[in-house]
């Protein structure tokens, strides 16, 4: 049997789950059972991240009418979908030899497979 | 002097919604006063995923969330003007304004909604003793840098506090190749989400400790060392139980106050508990056309209960400007055992229904909440789980709300009977029987 909490939402379900059958027990709705089975066969996650914006010097940032700040050094990104969990370093290696240039808009596909997994890396804003 | 229709304070989520549904009733003339250089506010360094699970169905990370409302605002005439700061508010809703491309201005607005936001609480705010090194970030001011700027502020961290600002920077920190040796909380409990517990704490084996704090910092220019003890239950370091971590850096995760600045010098009534100011049901706070919403009224813990309340307060801003203003005499909500605020903190007597939001103090199991006139139970709302760190609601449909005969009804949690000290004595519990607080799990006013 191992412990685990639930996360599928706030209310945070302590869950026990058999090793081997991976049946669940202490969840209260069926969304638990799931995740308590799958936290064990193959646990994953969404990796969320920045990545280096390549940016022309004289180009201002936003919708400031001022015209002042900076171009933005960072653009948002995770993966489209919940990756392996030991993949997630993997990952990360991934984005940082990233470099984007703008235009880019949210949902763009920036690595198509990242480091092997099924999941996409996206875009999460857009830059014009 | 120059006039607006609606002036929004703040373009984050809460400034974004209320524009859009005054927009949607029918106002034509909105202007967002914006003092950074993007609207989206918090969001835009919130580039983690977990939003709008309410609101949209999906799981959207920050940019994404603001995003969306960004978009929905480029389809209407609101106006937002970014990189503007508001000086001064005064209680006829004239607003001064300095912006680096418009200079200083004066505006009238016919309403004005405060969607100023919250910020962090920082090390002079909890005292921290020690040396005065540099490494010493709240974790706010550590995301922005880090998802912003794109600088990295430190190797080896500790966090002081379990908020999840502290927690959603220990993961982030690990995975841009930090090493977290510790997330330290003095409380007995979290205080954040525990899903965030789990997949930012456990997933990367950072030990968390409750019941611990920080009492000492270290270090010449930068930090070198914190000490951390184990407190007891009146949160006093224990002697001889101290810790000590080499670290360059300390993140401080211990709590958000509403901004309420403007809010004061307009002369808006603030309400203690809440640090923001006391509102109606409409969220229109003490001065006539003046609306508060998202996190300068309440520190909320979901951005789609902040879109929603801001909705509130947006739509009922468009109705005091087609002259429309609620009636019925006044009922003021009371707070009653474990229940440390409520919003609205007034309701008309003879609205439609209303939605409470509050926190409890503490940590509790199958309890209730109860909706208490005098000695008549109005309502009860079972729960198997509640904690400080959550927000609650209730929703009183206008067939309970009717029921209500007394002007100063108590919203109380159902207290466990036996083994108890009496609680503080709070005005509300007069004629009633004492109830009772949980020694070890109570929390005062923080």
């Amino acid at each position: 049997m191992k412990e685990i909490i639930c996360i599928t939402c706030p209310k945070g379900c302590h869950l026990k789950v058999d090793e081997e059958t991976f049946a669940v027990t202490g969840n209260s709705c069926p969304r638990g059972a799931v995740y308590g089975a799958n936290e064990l066969r193959n646990p994953v996650r969404v990796v969320t991240s920045t990545v280096v914006v390549k940016t022309s010097p004289d180009k201002g940032r936003g919708t400031g009418e001022a015209g002042g700040g900076v171009a933005p050094r960072r653009l948002p990104v995770k993966t489209d979908r919940p990756i392996p969990k030991g993949k997630m370093f993997e990952v990360m290696d991934e984005i940082a030899r990233l470099r984007v240039q703008p235009p880019v808009k949210v949902g763009d596909i920036l690595i198509p497979n990242v480091a092997g997994t099924d999941g996409n890396l996206v875009a999460t804003k857009s830059l014009p | 002097m120059i006039c607006h229709e609606l002036v929004i304070i703040g373009g984050g989520p809460a400034g974004l919604a209320a524009a859009l549904a005054a927009w949607n009733q029918g106002v034509r003339d909105i202007l967002i006063l914006e003092r950074d250089t993007q609207a989206g506010g918090i969001l835009n360094q919130c580039i983690h995923n977990g939003f709008g699970l309410h609101r949209f169905q999906e799981e959207l990370t920050g940019p994404e969330y603001a995003g969306r409302f960004l978009d929905m605002v480029k389809d209407t005439d609101i106006q937002i003007r970014t990189d503007t700061m508001v000086l001064d508010l005064d209680g006829s809703r004239v607003l001064h304004t300095v912006s680096p491309s418009r200079g200083y201005e004066a505006i009238q607005a016919g309403a004005v909604v405060l969607a100023m936001g919250c910020r962090e609480r920082t090390r002079g705010a909890i005292s921290i003793p020690g040396a005065r090194c540099s490494g010493i970030f709240t974790a706010g001011a550590a995301q922005r840098f880090l998802n912003i700027e794109g600088y990295m502020v430190g190797k080896r961290v500790v966090i002081l506090g379990s908020g999840d600002i502290g927690l959603i920077m220990a993961r982030r920190m690990t995975l841009e190749g930090a090493k977290v040796l510790a997330c330290v909380e003095l409380m007995p409990y979290s205080g954040g989400l525990t899903r965030n517990i789990v997949q930012c704490l456990q997933d990367f084996d950072i030990p968390l400790y409750l019941s611990h704090t920080v009492i000492d910092i270290r270090g010449r220019d930068r930090l070198e060392q914190v000490v951390v003890s184990k407190v007891d239950e009146k949160r006093n370091p224990i002697p001889g139980t101290e810790m000590v971590f080499d670290c360059d850096t300390l993140l401080l995760s211990v709590g958000l106050l509403p901004e309420n600045e403007l809010s004061r010098q307009a002369g808006v009534e603030i309400d203690p508990r809440t640090n923001g100011p006391l509102v109606w049901e409409n969220r229109e706070c003490s001065i006539p056309g003046v609306f508060a919403c998202g996190n300068v009224l309440h520190v909320h813990d979901l951005v789609d209960y902040v879109s929603a309340e801001s909705e509130q307060a947006g739509r009922a801003a468009a109705a005091y400007l087609r002259g429309i203003h609620p009636e019925g005499s006044e009922i003021r909500l009371v707070n009653g055992f474990d229940v440390g605020y409520t919003v609205p903190q007034r309701i008309h007597r003879g609205v439609d229904s209303v939605e409470i939001f509050f926190r409890v103090r503490s940590v509790r199991r199958d309890t209730a909440i109860r909706v208490m006139d005098g000695q008549t139970q109005i309502a009860r709302f079972r729960r198997e789980h509640m904690a400080p760190g959550e927000m609650e609601n209730i929703k009183l449909p206008r067939v309970l709300l009717d029921r209500i005969q007394g002007d100063t009804p108590t919203v109380e949690i159902e207290a466990p009977a036996v083994g108890r000290v009496p609680d503080a004595p709070q005005p509300s519990t007069k004629g009633k029987p004492v109830v009772a607080a949980d020694p070890s799990g109570h929390t005062p006013n923080a």
